[in-house]
């Protein structure tokens, strides 16, 4: 039986085969340029992909494929940071403070992090994948329903983090985004919601529409009517300048390596939960960092703490969500399901089997992910202070090419001319949410987490009935949750009742 | 009333009856279907009850009130006093439109590069050059993406399917 470091060695070696390198490549350039299109995203672009598995040998197409799986999330981060528009549904969380930071003439900088803070969480991810694997059994033995109805609260709890502005208005649209999300067929009684007897509207509003709506198109009226370009006031040269250009983005990421490595860990740690999403990750790493930051105030206004977490997050989770796949055959992602159609083709059965006779191959896969997610961001990277000129395009040019693009990518998730409605409908809605402050990423936040709220309860009653609460995991996340959400308030009264508090409040006063 | 108050209250109203819609709506689903949407629903009356409290009471508004918010907040809800802006609004408004009527009538691959050009052609008149390249390059996408990549037909909308 060959030794670990043997098993090791042998996925390196793969690698020294040029044509797994250049597949490798294309198939980073190819996801990136995925990334960028709004509605393509990770499924369709692995459902495109699949066909070419045929062909090859399996590392060969592992590498073409892996290589566009963990490229084309900082493809869509870089449309999310520089125009506001997310080229996939999770990288929503990437505009809170990435497009602010455009707005402020560092679209390079941010960029720059997000770069650097993808390619150091692809890693993280993978290492978190490897020592995962000898552990996946006890998290999926422990980790049930009543669980993942724990963390989709803990979710919930974290619209008071993300939202800004009042506290009825933060909650208001998380509720709207909850109520949204019931709109189409219950999968749980069978029953029609909200629907007025449209089939269209059987399958819900659709995530990628109602982001692209929210995000982008609400971004673009405001823009068109504002009469300014995004960075309103400067030049592109300014893109080269310290404190504006990528490196300086690169030198945010290292010094906030710890940053990295909590929303490194919470991306990878999330990712191995089959079921919970992308989005939730990043939302979580974004809410933590907030919560942790000296200043948090200051996110949601160009915070590079608020690109970093997020983008450290996303990046880690793919390395994650593989596990499950792999070890179990349980898909951890949507995209996840496609991969195991993947593997099938490759002639490849995950579970145990894989582990136990293609444990080389597995850790090749490893490999490509952190390699490709490395090599997206030195590609970025280059392309960063050329990429950051969009924002300097004037409205009357960006504002109808990016409202027919997000309408494309809108249709392009659910090819139903129904998501052209939402995505107007909602970009209608955003805009005014940004006018009256609402926030926007409340709804989205509520919008996700509101099916896997409602699913985990019934299926937590069936199973364990009204004890399902008793569960010490799922105490202790809900517990987790009610400090988080207590946890400001705390501080607050806390501060007011130290000396130093209340000569800042009388200084306030 | 100035008109960001105005808005302020119709949108706290339009919450206060989409709930009560919610709410009256859920009742007619069975009890399983309806646990979770009447909870949320009943959970935004509150939510818009204790909001429209504060615009009458200042003490309630400087609790709600959160400390995040910030001078970039206020202009924002000061820029619907202009003019200007509200008039710039509606226009892109109707251009929106235009695009949605537009991709329904032609589809997207015509759809998509008319809007385009008659957007530039209209509103930004800087050069023509620009016009017919991003109006060809847009549509060229869409065929791309809609025609290749999703083998969808090309012309999908209205009047093709009336002309046959």
């Amino acid at each position: 039986m060959e030794s670990t470091f043997e098993t090791i060695l042998q996925g390196i070696s793969y690698f020294s085969e040029p044509r797994v390198v250049l597949l490798a490549l294309i198939g980073v350039l190819l996801g990136l340029t995925m990334g960028v299109i709004p509605g393509l995203g990770g499924l369709a672009t692995l459902a495109l992909l699949l066909p070419f598995a045929y062909g090859m040998s399996p590392v060969e197409a592992l590498a073409l494929i892996l290589g566009a799986y963990s490229a084309l999330y900082f493809g869509g981060s870089i449309t999310a940071i520089l125009l506001n528009t997310p080229g996939t549904g999770e990288q929503v969380v990437t505009t809170f403070d990435g497009y602010p930071m455009t707005q402020q003439g560092k679209g390079a900088r941010a960029l720059g992090a997000s770069a650097s803070a993808s390619a150091l969480g692809g890693v993280i991810g993978v290492f978190v994948m490897l020592a995962a694997i000898p552990f996946v059994r006890w998290i999926l033995y422990y980790i049930r329903p009543p669980e993942m109805f724990a963390l989709a609260l803990l979710g919930i709890s974290t619209i008071g983090i993300v939202s800004s502005g009042s506290v009825t208005k933060g909650l208001l649209s998380g509720l709207l985004g909850l109520m949204l999300s019931f709109v189409g067929y219950d999968s749980i009684t069978g029953t029609p919601r909200f629907t007025f007897g449209s089939l269209d509207l059987f399958d819900g509003l659709g995530i990628t529409a109602m982001t692209l709506g929210l995000f982008a198109v609400a971004e673009m009226i405001h823009l068109f009517a504002g009469g300014r370009p995004i960075a309103a006031g400067a030049r592109y040269t300014l893109s080269r300048q310290p404190g504006f250009n990528v490196w300086d983005g690169v030198r945010d990421t290292v010094r906030q390596f710890r940053t990295v490595v909590e929303g490194g860990l919470i991306g990878a740690g999330l990712g191995l939960i089959p079921g919970l999403g992308g989005t939730v990750a990043m939302f979580f790493s974004y809410a933590r960092a907030r919560q942790r930051s000296t200043q948090p105030h200051d996110f949601g206004r160009g915070c590079v703490t608020g690109v970093i977490a997020p983008e450290a997050a996303n990046n880690a989770k793919e390395g994650g969500s593989l596990v499950p796949t792999i070890a179990f055959g349980i898909p951890g992602s949507s995209g996840m399901a496609i991969f195991i159609g993947i593997f099938l083709i490759l002639g490849l059965e995950p579970g145990p089997s894989m582990i136990q006779n293609n444990l080389d191959l597995v850790y090749f896969m490893a490999f490509v992910i952190a390699l490709t997610s490395v090599a997206a961001s030195a590609i970025g990277l280059l392309l960063a202070p050329y990429v950051a000129r969009a924002s300097f395009v004037r409205p009357h040019v960006l504002v109808p090419v990016l409202i027919a693009v997000s309408f494309i990518g809108a249709f392009l998730d659910t090819r139903n001319l129904a998501a052209i409605t939402v995505a107007l409908l909602a970009g209608l809605l955003g805009f005014w949410f940004k006018i009256l402050n609402y926030s926007s990423a409340a709804l989205i936040l509520g919008f996700l987490l509101g099916p896997l709220v409602e699913r985990y309860l019934f299926l937590s009653l069936q199973v364990y009935g009204t004890e399902f609460f008793t569960r010490p995991i799922c105490l202790l996340i809900l517990l987790a949750g009610l400090l988080m959400v207590l946890r400001p308030y705390w501080k607050r009264w806390l501060s007011g009742r130290s000396p130093a508090g209340r000569k800042v409040e009388k200084g306030l006063k | 009333m100035s008109v960001s108050r105005s808005a302020e209250l119709i949108t706290s109203v339009c919450f206060l009856l989409l709930a009560v819609w919610y709410l009256v709506e859920s009742s007619r689903y069975m009890p399983g279907a309806r646990l979770i949407p009447s909870i949320l629903a009943g959970c935004t009356i509150v939510v818009v009850l204790v909001q429209l409290a504060s615009y009458r009471f200042s003490g309630l508004r400087a609790l709600v009130e959160s400390e995040k918010s910030s001078s970039a907040d206020t202009s924002r809800k000061e820029l619907l006093q202009d003019p200007a802006y509200r008039r710039r609004v509606i226009l892109i408004f109707f251009w929106i439109l235009l695009l949605y009527l537009l991709i329904l009538a032609l589809g997207f691959v015509v759809g998509i590069p008319s809007f385009v050009f008659l957007f530039l052609a209209l509103l930004d008149r800087k050069s023509w050059l620009l016009t017919v390249l991003l109006s060809s390059a847009l549509g060229a996408l869409s065929y791309f993406l809609i025609g290749i990549l999703l083998n969808l037909r090309w012309d999908s909308g209205w009047l093709w399917t009336w002309w046959g």
